[in-house]
C-alpha cells in the first residue's frame, strides 16, 4: 500500500512508477511537485522512478497566483 | 548636562533596541543570525518580507525584476508614490524603515534555474513568492537539487476571497506549501487572502528557523 499526502491509500503493484501513482489518484493538475519519503522527484523521472511498497508519497498542486 | 549630540545618540539607540521587545522569548537571536531568500517581491514576497523583518530576521536576499504598477496596490506592500519604481528598491526602503540594521542583498534580475543557486547561496531558507505556477515548480525543483538540506516554503492557491478554512500548510521533507492548492489567479486576487498566504509562509519560516513547530 502507498500512502499519498498522509491521507489517501493506493494499492501497490510491482514496477509501479510515480506516474502510475498519479494516474491511480486521478490527479489531473497541470503543475505538481512530487516527493517520495520527503525527497523531491524531478518531473522528468515520473515515468521511470519506481515506488517501493509502503512509500509515503507527497503530491503538491501548484496554482497560479501571488 | 549631557552634550546634545550624545543625548541624541542615546535616545536613538534606545529606540532601536526596543524593536523586538515584544518578540517571542528566545526567537530574536536565532532570527537575527538567519539569512532568508525571497524569490519575487509581489503580493507574497513583499508581505512575507515585512513579516520576517518585523520578527527580527537579520538578513534577506531579495530578487525581482519588475517595477511597481497600479494593479499591484490591491495586495502588495507598495504605495502610490512607488509607481514606476523598482520593486526591490521600494521594498528595501520599507524594510529599512522598520529595522535600519537589517542586511539586505537586492537583485533587480529575472530569476532562472541557472542563476538562482548563485544568488541564494548564502540563504538558510527560501521563500517562494512567484505568481506563475510554472515558476513555482522550477524554483522548488531547482532549490531541492541545489540545496537538498535547506527548506523551501512556497505558496499555492491564494486567489479569490473568503474560503479562509481552506488555507493550510502541506509539508513533505523540506518542502512546505501554504495556501489552498486549488484556487487560480483567474479568480482574481484579494489582499486579505494573499497576505494570509504570505504570513503563513513567513510563520512557517520563523518556526523552522527558531526550531518551533511549523
Amino acid at each position: 500500500m502507498i500512502l499519498v499526502n498522509n491521507r489517501d491509500k493506493v494499492e501497490w503493484r510491482d514496477g509501479m512508477t510515480v506516474q502510475d501513482v498519479l494516474d491511480a489518484m486521478g490527479f489531473d493538475y497541470a503543475l505538481i511537485t512530487v516527493t517520495l519519503e520527503g525527497k523531491l522527484v524531478p518531473e522528468h523521472d515520473y515515468n521511470t522512478r519506481t515506488v517501493p511498497d509502503g512509500t509515503k508519497v507527497g503530491v503538491f498542486h501548484l496554482a497560479h497566483g501571488g | 548636562m549631557l552634550h546634545k549630540g550624545r543625548d541624541f545618540v542615546y535616545i536613538h539607540r534606545m529606540d532601536r533596541g526596543s524593536i523586538f521587545e515584544k518578540n517571542v522569548p528566545g526567537t530574536t537571536e536565532k532570527l537575527q543570525k538567519a539569512t532568508v531568500g525571497i524569490a519575487g517581491c509581489g503580493g507574497l514576497g513583499s508581505n512575507a518580507a515585512v513579516a520576517l523583518v518585523r520578527a527580527g530576521v537579520g538578513h534577506l536576499i531579495l530578487a525581482d525584476h519588475d517595477v511597481v504598477e497600479a494593479s499591484n496596490l490591491n495586495r502588495q506592500h507598495y504605495f502610490q508614490h512607488d509607481l514606476g519604481k523598482k520593486k526591490v528598491e521600494a521594498l528595501a526602503s520599507y524594510l529599512r524603515a522598520i529595522n535600519p540594521d537589517v542586511e539586505l542583498v537586492l537583485h533587480d534580475i529575472e530569476l532562472t534555474p541557472e542563476n538562482m543557486p548563485g544568488i541564494y547561496e548564502e540563504a538558510d531558507l527560501m521563500i517562494e513568492a512567484f505568481d506563475s505556477a510554472d515558476s513555482k515548480r522550477w524554483l522548488i525543483e531547482s532549490w531541492c537539487v541545489a540545496f537538498p538540506e535547506r527548506p523551501i516554503v512556497a505558496a499555492s492557491g491564494v486567489s479569490g476571497c473568503g474560503k479562509t478554512e481552506s488555507m493550510h500548510v502541506h509539508s513533505s521533507g523540506n518542502i512546505h506549501v501554504c495556501g489552498d492548492e486549488r484556487s487560480e489567479m483567474t479568480m482574481g486576487l484579494c489582499a486579505a487572502r494573499v497576505m494570509m498566504a504570505a504570513s503563513m509562509e513567513a510563520n512557517v519560516a520563523i518556526g523552522l528557523l527558531t526550531g518551533e513547530r511549523t
